[in-house]
């Protein structure tokens, strides 16, 4: 059964998901080939040099690409859900509600996580072959802020979504505003390195919200 | 379900314990005034330049006494900030204070020296590059390498992101003949070729002794700083002066401050008002006569003028801060909780409390809670009541919103 419901949250989502990895690769790509100008016009000690000295990052561009696939993989999988109450239909099916939700937004966070680490992995790849050790883990904790970014807003987003009144949805909406700020308070280098743990930990608090949501739909609360 | 509920009122709290407070400073924060303060060595008194609310203009005066001075006037009272108007207007005298005046003894000892806290508390890439010291070229050149310092030196070879093997050996040697401990704490330099000469790092090793390393003629050059006893150092930060009198600023561990100079590498201790490099800001104006110590504290500024040549102390002013009014947050916020601060580019959560008189509002906003509950015809449950009790008017709001 959980394997039908998560197959039925894969035919929802699967253009999306295929979709934002591949906007995601095409932004790298960009991304890839204006750094390759700067290492021909300028070399690669200019470029040290501004990334240490003048405390630049070359990632900027990333920054706002996996909050906007995060909310959008989250009104993909759940607005679908929401249209006249189909949720129902999936709380009908012979599971624990819990494990019905659970398994939703299991399936949303790990299939955003593919596509984070998936990116990831493609920009590692890409700047252990010009920059050492020390300049990556800068740039490791400059990026990890922005994807934890769009794994919260997907948290936050589903639970929007799940939410059955419009008054609530609004508190809700700025309560996730609020707190995805948490994620973007500095573009300094490395300026989370100190709480980054803290930090991943944000989505994981955040993703039962949407149970709850559901369980208020469950006991009858709605517009 | 109820553990859900209340993850999402903590986590409205803590939303609130941020942003509540940082829209009442929106609203109420004054700036503290920022008065421009100069020694004068002709009136031998400080001098500065404020805002007169009274008249609505800039004013220029003397602070001992008083006396006020037109623009021209000025100038001429503070030669040696103005000494590119004096020379320019050839009102320059040839001699202050028994010592003769030119551009060149100007220029040579001239100089701005400015620390803030969140110059010491960032995140830096370790990697430093280090110029040759004897180019022989008039511009400083890139080197081609950086260097590391892990558990030996590494110099590292941009253009291939290779270590340089033979040149990491050379200078390791080095290390390990004149006893230097790895890991390194820190090194300060001034990684720029915009810059008269170059002198390398000031480099703290893991027991606190301080080592100057140079490249010279492509070899390495590394001395020991002799330290006084008690001198522990906190943080360094190097200089090029064009008297070339010094190497760095030494601000040790019992916030005193220090120059390294190039007579032997003797340190010379710098009189100054109590200063924490964590929290204050320093600005040093030095002339061929007097050194300016500017520090910015929560309390205002408090400026010390000493000796150029024997930096004995001088004279000393202040400027109280700005009178911020009461701050009535403290008595219906309990406390506040803020992420960035001025003093550190690390992110960080940083709490405030408020006073203990706060507690009186929050019993009363836990009460005002039972009430509405009871309106609403809800369950009273305990624990939002001793969260609101402790957490006061952010835990309130939080509970009316998301506790049904």
């Amino acid at each position: 059964m959980t394997s039908a419901l998560l197959f039925k949250e894969w035919k929802k989502t699967k253009w999306f998901a295929i979709g934002a990895f591949a906007v995601g690769l095409a932004l790298l790509t960009y991304i890839f080939l204006k750094l390759g100008r700067s290492f021909r016009m300028v070399g690669l000690e200019h470029l040290w040099d501004v990334i240490v000295n003048r405390d630049q990052f070359l990632f900027r561009d990333v920054k706002y690409f996996p909050l906007a696939t995060g909310f959008c993989l989250a009104l993909a999988q759940f607005v679908p859900e929401m249209i006249q109450k189909r949720i129902k239909l999936s709380l009908h099916l012979p599971l624990s509600n819990r494990k019905i939700v659970f398994s939703m937004l299991g399936f949303g966070l790990l299939a955003l996580l593919s596509i984070f680490v998936l990116h990831l992995i493609v920009i590692l790849t890409f700047s252990v072959f010009y920059f050492p050790m020390e300049i990556i883990e800068s740039m490791v904790y400059t990026l990890l802020p922005w994807y934890v970014a769009g794994l919260t807003a997907y948290a936050f987003t589903s639970w929007i979504c799940l939410e059955p009144t419009w008054k609530r949805r609004i508190f809700n909406a700025l309560l996730m505003f609020a707190s995805l700020q948490l994620c973007f308070l500095s573009d300094f280098p490395a300026a989370y390195s100190l709480v980054v743990s803290a930090v991943l930990l944000i989505p994981l608090y955040v993703l039962p919200f949407g149970y709850f949501s559901v369980q208020r739909f469950k006991v009858g609360i709605q517009d | 379900m109820k553990n859900i509920k209340y993850l999402i009122i903590v986590l409205g709290t803590m939303i609130l314990a941020w942003l509540l407070p940082k829209s009442y400073h929106l609203v109420t924060d004054k700036a503290s005034p920022n008065i421009f303060t100069y020694y004068s060595s002709i009136d031998k008194a400080f001098c500065a330049i404020e805002f007169d609310d009274v008249k609505g203009h800039l004013i220029r005066k003397n602070v001992k006494t008083n006396k006020e001075y037109s623009e021209a006037e000025f100038d001429s009272i503070l030669p040696m900030f103005y000494s590119m108007q004096l020379f320019s207007d050839g009102r320059m005298p040839k001699s202050i204070n028994g010592k003769d005046i030119n551009p060149r003894v100007v220029n040579s000892k001239k100089f701005f020296f400015r620390v803030k806290p969140a110059d010491k508390n960032k995140p830096h890439i370790p990697l430093y590059t280090l110029f040759e010291s004897m180019s022989k070229r008039v511009r400083i050149e890139m080197p081609g390498d950086v260097f590391r310092l892990t558990d030996r030196i590494e110099f590292i070879n941009p253009e291939t992101n290779e270590i340089n093997e033979e040149k990491s050996e050379l200078f390791n040697e080095q290390f390990v003949k004149k006893g230097f401990q790895f890991p390194a704490k820190m090194a300060a330099g001034n990684p720029s070729t915009r810059k008269a000469y170059e002198e390398g790092y000031f480099i703290v090793d893991n027991k606190d002794q301080i080592f100057h390393l140079k490249m010279v003629n492509a070899k390495p050059f590394l001395k020991k700083v002799p330290l006084p006893d008690g001198v522990v150092p906190n943080y360094l930060q190097t200089m090029e002066p064009d008297d070339r009198s010094f190497y760095a600023f030494v601000f040790d561990t019992n916030k005193k401050l220090h120059i390294i100079t190039t007579n032997a590498y003797s340190l010379q201790e710098i009189p100054m008002p109590e200063y924490d490099v964590d929290k204050d800001q320093l600005l040093i104006m030095a002339n061929p006569l007097y050194w300016n110590l500017n520090v910015v504290s929560g309390k205002g500024k408090e400026v010390w003028a000493i000796n150029a040549d024997t930096k004995e102390f001088v004279d000393t002013t202040s400027i109280v801060g700005v009178e911020q009014g009461v701050n009535y947050s403290k008595y219906f916020l309990p406390f506040s909780v803020g992420f960035t601060s001025g003093n550190t580019r690390y992110i960080k959560p940083i709490f405030y409390f408020g006073s203990y008189l706060v507690l009186i509002n929050n019993f009363i906003l836990a009460l005002a809670f039972v009430m509405i509950i009871r309106y609403r015809k809800q369950k009273i449950q305990i624990l939002p009541v001793v969260w609101i009790s402790i957490t006061g008017i952010y835990g309130f709001i939080a509970s009316i919103i998301f506790n049904r």
